[in-house]
């Protein structure tokens, strides 16, 4: 049912339009759900609100059994998912992330990530807001929980091309004085930024009650500096060339970059923040279908 | 090849240029690329800089490697090696026509080492070959360097043993010289030899030669032939003892031989041969001579007319025991005449008793007996000037007291055609004058009278002549003490003699010599004694001064008839051979024809009948004086010259230095050290042993061994450089 729905708002023309995002999107979903019999939204968002007399044609699996052990009749609980929650999507959309060494650039990937999510928080009728930031919050689609606005959240996506320096710190802080409700903020980013203000904008979100996760977009080149020879290196957003032989610097280099992502996630472990680390040359999916079932289980264990 | 280090530059050009050539990188993660950097920076830089330094170092050293100083010494084919200039120098005096046991002579061998020489250099070089004895036969030689090897081997081929001596410093002067005019990388000189000593008399000349030029110059000495000396017998004079030589009057030849062999000689039998005769004219057994000595024997013959002879004194059957044919024999040219005619001109003949004119002793010297071949002719300085002097041979001025002018003029005309002049003292004579006119003027005198040394009347001091080191071919004979001694004549009073440069400047007055000194004092201021009789020439003739009277007023010489009988025939065989000195000459020495001063375009021709072959000559000015001459006197024999127009035919001898007879090696250790000496036999491999010198010292051997470890070096810490931090 999802699924067809799907399928009508992300259809190929709409997607060739809007940078074959959303057929990104909706094969990665589709997939995700073709294996799995359980829909991936079931351990998204859930918070209890209150409970229903079951009526004919709701979800036997909402029927809440303990009340009928009790009082013998019939109750389904009921989630406050279509009003309560908004899930914000922010994406790092600097010049850093125009990066890429194979198919996609990070920005490409960091797009998806955003596509296939709200596609998926959408269809379980959550509310999705977008926003795609550098220095300052460039475009920004404001929560809806209307599936017709998919469409509009893709092309918008694909119609950005980043070419600034960023400030994610200043756009987490700017988005936790601007956010009352308590929501979701998922941030896509390299984070090639003052680690030190970032993770203060992550914890200013916190503060404010938000759930954070965070993906790590790199390249696999960031990873692991395969270049040879004498090269000289042009620093997007605006840092000056370096000229060196990457060969004799490698093993440097990763030691750097490794444990640059372990400040990150480290620092987003303490501050309580999903950390997901995503490497643009793997698949899409699986990174997605890894992070939900993860979450899928850590929110079981919360419910217990 | 220095240039060759400009190569240096490569390296940092190269490094330049890559600095220039990268790839460019779009990047995002800068910060950490810049974090890397920071902290590799220094080691980085340190890196590069120890890699340029290495990289110019080894090609510096490659350069250093591949120019001259390290190529000097190297060798070896894989660089290809490089062009040699050599001189060849070929001793070909007459010793290296000794034969070994294997038949063949020396020279024979020298000229395969020769080639051997010449083979063993690389394509492309250079080489002369220096036919070489006492000196540098040049026309059979190539002074040139020549790029055709052929030619060289050709050369090789053609050249004959000389009958010259050793004496190797100017071939190696000239080898040297030839040398240092050449830009060549390789020079060498190869001295090929028989080892003998005579050819190393200069030893000293030779090794300051080589050792200073050692640096540019390598030198090899190839000896060849026997290593130890055979035995060598050879005749090392022939000589007319009698002074004059009359025909049909026995004449006594005193031949000397020489024994060079280790061993005592026994019973060598020694023949004299006249005119190229089969026969011996005379023959005489030597019953020993010692190791090492020599032996000096009389040996008598008769000429039968009157003109040129040949004498030539030979060992019998010389082959059975000496191998060197060369100095078997020696040869003589003598012209026989049939009286010798004396004028004597008597400057007191005023005593009745004519035993007392001063000439009496005198005359009866020269011609003892009635009919003797020995003509003398007595008168007085009045008379004199009437005498036609033509027809003598000599003329002797006993006590005359002085000369007119015309008289000197005739003395003079007489000199110039060749006669001979004996000049007395006496207490007549006047001194002024022949100091003045005679030795001054004219420069006929040898020497100026001096002062009177002795006292005539005085019976017991007196002095004697030398006893030894006669010096003068007329007294040499004396050296030897079989053929009598002078030593017991008495002077009690003499006229000082001295050898000193006149200050005349007369054209034709020759050299003066001393003929017989007196006996040396004990306070002498020499320790040679004064002279007793001294000669010049003088035109053609020769004037013979004495120091002492001729009759026995001052001494008595003139009584003493074993002395002074000997001594004038001497005199007057000198005299009379005086136009025929140049016609006993030693090769290599010139044949000098003197022309009259009004014929100075008179032409002549050599016949050397040993060679069949005939040189024609043509007037030269030698010493101001036309003369034909005639330098091609390499081989030992009779020649014959000849005047165009004249019937006459005058004969020379030629005769080989009689030191090339001593076959005495030098010694190992008295060979210039700086040379490389090789004893070269047919199986000896020369090139081998040159080129094991060419690669030399192998020290750019050593430079490219560190060129290759630095190249690995390099490699190394190019690879480990460039690994990953």
């Amino acid at each position: 049912m999802d699924v067809e729905q799907a399928a009508d708002l992300l259809d190929p023309e709409a997607i060739a339009r809007a940078d074959a995002l959303g057929l990104h999107a909706r094969y990665v979903v589709e997939g995700y759900m073709a294996g799995e019999h359980k829909s991936p939204y079931r351990g998204f968002a859930i918070e209890f609100a209150q409970h229903r007399e079951y009526s004919p044609g709701d979800d036997v699996r909402h029927i809440d059994w303990k009340v009928n052990g009790r009082t013998d009749r019939l109750f389904i609980k009921q989630y406050e998912q279509e009003t309560n929650y908004v899930a914000n999507i922010l994406l790092d959309g600097s010049e850093s992330m125009t990066y890429g060494s194979g198919q996609h650039t990070k920005i490409q990937y960091g797009k998806m990530i955003a596509a296939v999510l709200s596609y998926l928080i959408l269809h379980q009728r959550d509310a999705v807001a977008l926003g795609v930031f550098d220095e300052e919050m460039k475009d920004y689609a404001p929560r809806s929980n209307n599936r017709a606005t998919l469409h509009t959240l893709m092309a918008r996506l694909a119609a950005f091309e980043g070419d600034q320096a960023t400030d994610i710190a200043g756009n987490l802080h700017d988005m936790a004085l601007q956010t009352r409700r308590k929501g979701i903020f998922v941030l896509i980013s390299d984070f090639f930024d003052e680690e030190e203000a970032v993770m203060e904008g992550i914890q200013h979100l916190r503060f404010g009650g938000h759930e954070v996760i965070v993906f790590h977009t790199l390249d696999p080149f960031e990873l692991e500096f395969p270049f040879n020879g004498l090269v000289e290196f042009d620093g997007l957003e605006n840092i000056p060339k370096i000229l060196t032989r990457p060969a004799e610097i490698r093993r440097t280099y990763q030691r750097e970059i490794e444990s640059f992502q372990r400040r990150i996630r480290e620092g987003c472990e303490k501050n309580g923040v999903h950390y997901v680390r995503v490497d643009t040359s793997k698949p899409l999916a699986s990174v997605l279908s890894d992070y939900l079932s993860f979450r899928l289980r850590t929110a079981k264990g919360k419910q217990h | 090849m220095l240039f060759g280090t400009a190569a240096v530059a490569v390296p940092i050009i190269i490094h330049l240029l890559n600095r220039r050539k990268f790839k460019k990188v779009t990047w995002a993660a800068m910060k950490f690329i810049k974090l890397s950097v920071e902290q590799n920076q220094r080691r980085m830089q340190l890196e590069d800089l120890l890699l340029l330094l290495l990289r110019c170092a080894l090609l510096a050293l490659l350069a250093f490697a591949l120019a001259r100083p390290a190529m000097k010494t190297s060798g070896t084919d894989v660089l290809g090696q490089a062009k040699v200039t050599a001189v060849v120098v070929l001793d070909n005096s007459y010793s290296m026509d000794l034969r070994g046991l294997d038949k063949k002579s020396a020279f024979q061998k020298a000229r395969a080492a020769a080639k051997e020489a010449i083979n063993a250099m690389p394509s492309g070089s250079y080489a002369s070959v220096l036919l070489a004895s006492d000196l540098v036969q040049e026309k059979d030689s190539i002074i040139s360097p020549t790029r055709a090897l052929s030619q060289a081997h050709e050369v090789i081929d053609r050249a004959k043993v000389s009958h010259h001596a050793t004496d190797l410093y100017p071939a190696v002067d000239r080898a040297v010289e030839i040398l240092k005019g050449r830009a060549a990388l390789r020079k060498e000189i190869y001295i090929i030899t028989d080892g003998q000593a005579s050819g190393w008399q200069q030893q000293g000349e030779i090794r300051k030669l080589i050792d200073e030029n050692r640096e540019d110059i390598r030198v090899y000495i190839l000896r060849v032939g026997e290593k130890k000396p055979p035995a060598n017998y050879a005749i090392t004079g022939l000589d007319v003892a009698s002074g004059l030589t009359p025909v049909n009057h026995p004449l006594r030849f005193d031949v000397t031989v020489a024994n060079h062999a280790e061993q005592a000689a026994t019973n060598m039998i020694v023949g004299l041969y006249l005119d190229e005769g089969k026969s011996p004219a005379d023959k005489v057994m030597i019953p020993e001579v010692k190791a090492g000595a020599t032996r000096t024997v009389p040996l008598y013959a008769r000429f039968s007319k009157v003109g040129y002879h040949s004498v030539r004194a030979s060992f019998d059957q010389p082959e059975r025991f000496d191998s060197l044919e060369a100095d078997n024999q020696n040869l003589l040219v003598v012209n026989a005449v049939r009286e010798v005619r004396v004028l004597l001109v008597d400057g007191d003949t005023e005593a009745r008793d004519p035993r007392e004119h001063e000439s009496y002793f005198l005359k009866l010297a020269l011609a003892p007996v009635p009919d003797h071949y020995v003509k003398v002719d007595t008168t007085t300085t009045a008379d004199f000037a009437r005498k036609v002097l033509k027809s003598y041979a000599a003329v002797a001025l006993a006590n005359v007291e002085r000369l007119t002018p015309t008289q000197i003029s005739a003395l003079k005309t007489f000199l110039r055609e060749g006669g001979g002049v004996l000049v007395y003292p006496g207490d007549r004579v006047d001194v002024d004058f022949y100091n003045k006119e005679l030795f001054q003027k004219h420069g006929l005198l040898p020497s100026p009278w001096g002062v009177a040394v002795g006292d005539a009347t005085q019976d017991e001091i007196y002095t004697m002549f030398q006893s030894s080191g006669y010096e003068h071919p007329i007294t040499a004979p004396w050296n030897n003490r079989d053929f009598g001694q002078l030593d017991d004549v008495r002077t009690f009073r003499y006229l000082k003699l001295e050898k000193e440069p006149s200050d005349t400047v007369v054209k034709e007055a020759g050299p003066v010599k001393v003929v017989l000194r007196y006996a040396a004092t004990r306070d002498a201021e020499d320790a040679l004694g004064a002279p007793a009789i001294m000669e010049r020439d003088w035109g053609k003739g020769r004037v013979f001064q004495f120091s002492s009277t001729a009759d026995t007023a001052w001494s008595d010489f003139a009584v003493f008839a074993p002395s002074v009988v000997p001594v004038l025939y001497r005199i007057l065989g000198n005299v009379q051979a005086q136009g025929d000195t140049g016609l006993n000459l030693r090769v290599g020495e010139s044949f000098l024809h003197p022309l009259a001063v009004d014929q100075p375009n008179q032409q002549g021709r050599v016949v050397v009948p040993s060679l069949a072959q005939t040189n024609r000559l043509s007037a030269e000015v030698l010493r101001d004086r036309p003369v034909l001459q005639f330098k091609d006197t390499h081989r030992k024999g009779l020649y014959e010259f000849q005047l165009d127009g004249e019937e006459k035919t005058t004969l020379f001898a030629v005769q080989p230095d009689q030191r090339e007879s001593d076959l005495h090696k030098v010694n190992d250790s008295e060979l210039p050290s700086a040379a490389t000496l090789i004893n070269w036999e047919a199986n000896t491999d020369l090139k081998e042993q040159v080129q094991k010198a060419r690669v030399g010292t192998e020290y750019w051997l050593w430079i490219l061994l560190v060129v290759l470890a630095m190249v690995a070096l390099e490699t190394y810490l190019a690879q480990k450089f460039s690994q990953s931090k």
